[in-house]
């Protein structure tokens, strides 16, 4: 017999590799959700929005930048922050955080690119957003 | 030691500084504390460069983000969210055993060893003429204090720049820390304009520090690892707990923690002090021929409004207002980076109105040690876009803290509710619509001027009233002391032999910060008590 696998290490190996952008290394869905045990009591995102993200990861990128604007303490952001902070302070992932020193056009370059992709995530997730329910400004899970 | 001379209450910047004066003038010292201290368990910040730690340490996530992850900040910024997880038994328990309500006031209280000032960011701003108008003492009251508690404490601070004019240097100050590349970007922009920004009111400098730039007293030099928000390497920067141990050496000096002090009973051979033993709870007294109330602006108001049956009466208070800006500080594009840096104040700036009004301060900082994942739920962006973007801008973004004067007001009060076997501090706080919109109009000149030096505001945060952790006021010092006064030597009114020597004599805040002026009033006082023993 094998134990049921802990759907809020998996909730967490989703985030932390989305807000990586590649593979997290082991600890980060364990670590994750002891983290979200401390804070609010351990269960998955249940919310519409947060659920729909972990169901079909292809929505994550489009509800977290439509919540970034609508909604930028939803139970999804707060999720997100915690995998952010999980995987800034593991070793092998610092770097991916770490401030990086640019000139003039590799900053402007930066800040165009991520406005493009943000103006086309927005333009898809803002209505995929709303359809799941999401609301104006709603506020987080409460904290443990 | 039998009935001491003194009792000082708390352990706070204040209270090691009239301890240490009073023990060095040969009084018996006995120092009451709860002196909540942080945990045996804790775990410990390597001594290597911030980089490093992050690059190589498995175990960082104890102290980044603490044991029960207490270090992520989730919903909306909050007071006290600088204090980071190693650092979170200053407000530990305070809540609990100091009892408050609040209207419009935000603040944070502690019943840690060395106080509030145990998380203290050790910028020095020592008050000008003009911040005394108003006082029953002017500044060459405190002028040989600010110097002797330069010495206890260790400052640095660059004592040939714009602010030396509108700032006592005092004597042995070390040399300024090294500023870090967005700082000396900015403050090398400032030095091509400053003749017209001096006219305009601004004035920038390298920060006045309680920091050891080299080893003073045993203790630093600092070592520029930028971990100064989690760790005290090379006990560089002032604790309070650092001239405890230097009073714990000496044979007149005791310290007694884990014991809540509630009332003050004087009598005619001194006074007696009703406590609370926490470990067990039980309520105890002792006794001292004089007390030194240093217990913060409201816990001394606490202890003197209940000693005094005062209850339901109200006391002024004070507390600057603080808001925080964040600049894109273009200068620094492309600027080379170091891993050498701390993370405390790097400049300080003072911005008077040249038409008059009152001054106001500044303190810049830069971003980078207290992690990058606080700021992406401060930005509206997808997680790694944002995290993107945050790694391209950090290097150039300057965080200015400006800070305001604040006066005492009907609306500014504080006053002890009794509750069932009990009280409680109930504070009312509201700045007037007048004050707020002259504190936005120096905002604006100040962010009009940075413009100029190619800094350009985002955002503007205000946590709150109280957030600034600098309150006053409560037991305001008087030359015409009444009631709940405090007469210029410390003398409590109505309490005879009781002093208050902390933040509560100041009956008005200036914007530059208080810690260290409230300590060097705090010397001043004990040192005038113990000349006043026979």
């Amino acid at each position: 017999m094998t134990d049921a696998p802990d759907p809020l290490i998996a909730e967490g190996r989703l985030l932390t590799r989305y807000v990586l952008g590649r593979s997290p290394p082991d600890e980060a869905g364990p670590r994750y959700a002891a983290a979200v045990r401390a804070r609010f009591g351990g269960s998955p995102l249940h919310d519409p929005v947060g659920a729909a993200a972990i169901r079909q990861p292809l929505f994550l990128p489009l509800l977290d930048a439509a919540s970034g604007l609508a909604a930028p303490h939803s139970p999804l952001r707060e999720r997100l922050l915690i995998a952010a902070a999980i995987t800034e302070t593991l070793p092998q992932c610092a770097h991916d955080f770490m401030p990086r020193p640019m000139p003039w056009p590799g900053l402007i370059l930066t800040l165009v690119l991520a406005a493009l992709l943000t103006a086309l995530r927005l333009l898809l997730g803002l209505p995929l957003f709303f359809l799941l329910g999401g609301r104006w400004r709603s506020h987080s899970e409460q904290p443990a | 030691m039998t009935t001491p001379d003194v009792a000082v209450i708390g352990s706070g910047a204040s209270a090691v500084a009239a301890a240490w004066a009073l023990a060095r003038a040969g009084r018996s010292v006995r120092m009451l504390d709860v002196g909540v201290d942080a945990p045996p368990d804790a775990p410990l910040v390597p001594m290597a460069d911030w980089a490093r730690i992050r690059r190589t340490d498995p175990h960082q996530h104890r102290f980044f983000l603490g044991d029960s992850f207490e270090g992520i900040p989730l919903g909306a910024a909050r007071v006290g969210s600088q204090v980071t997880p190693p650092r979170r038994f200053v407000t530990r328990d305070a809540p609990t055993l100091l009892p408050r309500t609040a209207e419009g006031f935000v603040g944070l209280e502690s019943v840690a060893l060395g106080g509030l000032a145990a998380a203290w960011g050790a910028a020095i701003s020592p008050w000008g003429p003009r911040d005394f108008e108003g006082l029953p003492i002017s500044l060459p009251d405190l002028l040989p204090h600010y110097d002797a508690i330069a010495d206890l404490i260790g400052v640095c601070g660059d004592a040939g720049d714009d602010l030396s004019p509108l700032m006592h240097n005092p004597q042995g100050m070390m040399p300024p820390l090294d500023t870090d590349p967005a700082s000396t970007a900015l403050l090398a922009r400032y030095h091509a304009h400053r003749a017209d920004l001096q006219r305009k009111g601004l004035r920038l400098g390298r920060a006045r520090l309680a920091a050891c730039s080299r080893i003073h007293r045993g203790r630093g030099p600092h070592p520029n690892l930028d971990l100064d928000f989690w760790c005290d390497h090379g006990d560089a920067v002032y604790r309070p707990r650092f001239t405890l141990r230097e009073l714990l050496a000496l044979p007149n000096f005791e310290y007694v923690p884990g014991v809540l002090v509630r009332t003050l009973h004087p009598d005619a051979s001194g006074v007696r002090i009703s406590l609370r033993r926490l470990a067990d709870n039980t309520a105890e007294d002792t006794r001292a021929t004089r007390v030194v109330l240093a217990a913060g602006a409201l816990g001394s108001a606490r202890i003197a409004l209940r000693s005094l049956g005062a209850f339901s009466t109200p006391v002024p208070l004070v507390s600057n207002t603080s808001t925080y800006h964040a600049f894109l500080n273009l200068p620094a594009v492309g600027a080379p980076q170091h891993e050498r840096r701390h993370s405390l104040t790097q400049l300080t700036g003072l911005f008077s109105p040249p038409e008059g009004g009152p001054e106001m301060q500044l303190q810049v900082y830069s971003y980078r040690s207290l992690l990058t994942f606080k700021l992406l739920r401060e930005q509206p962006l997808a997680f790694p876009e944002g995290k993107s973007v945050l790694r391209a801008l950090l290097p150039i973004l300057s965080l200015v803290g400006m800070h305001h004067q604040d006066l005492p007001s009907p609306d500014k009060q504080c006053e002890l509710r009794a509750r069932e076997g009990s009280d409680s501090l109930h504070i009312r706080y509201h700045t007037s619509p007048r004050e707020d919109a002259d504190q936005l109009t120096a905002e604006s000149r100040v962010r009009a001027l940075f413009r100029s030096l190619s800094c350009f505001a985002l955002r503007r945060v205000h946590l709150g009233h109280g957030a600034s952790i600098h309150y006053a006021g409560t037991l305001a010092m008087s030359d015409h002391p009444g009631p709940l006064n405090t007469s210029p030597d410390g003398a409590l009114q109505g309490l005879p032999g009781v002093f208050a020597a902390d933040s509560s004599v100041f009956p008005r805040l200036p914007a530059r910060g208080v810690t260290f002026t409230m300590m060097a009033n705090a010397h001043r006082i004990a040192s005038l008590l113990a000349a006043s023993f026979p």
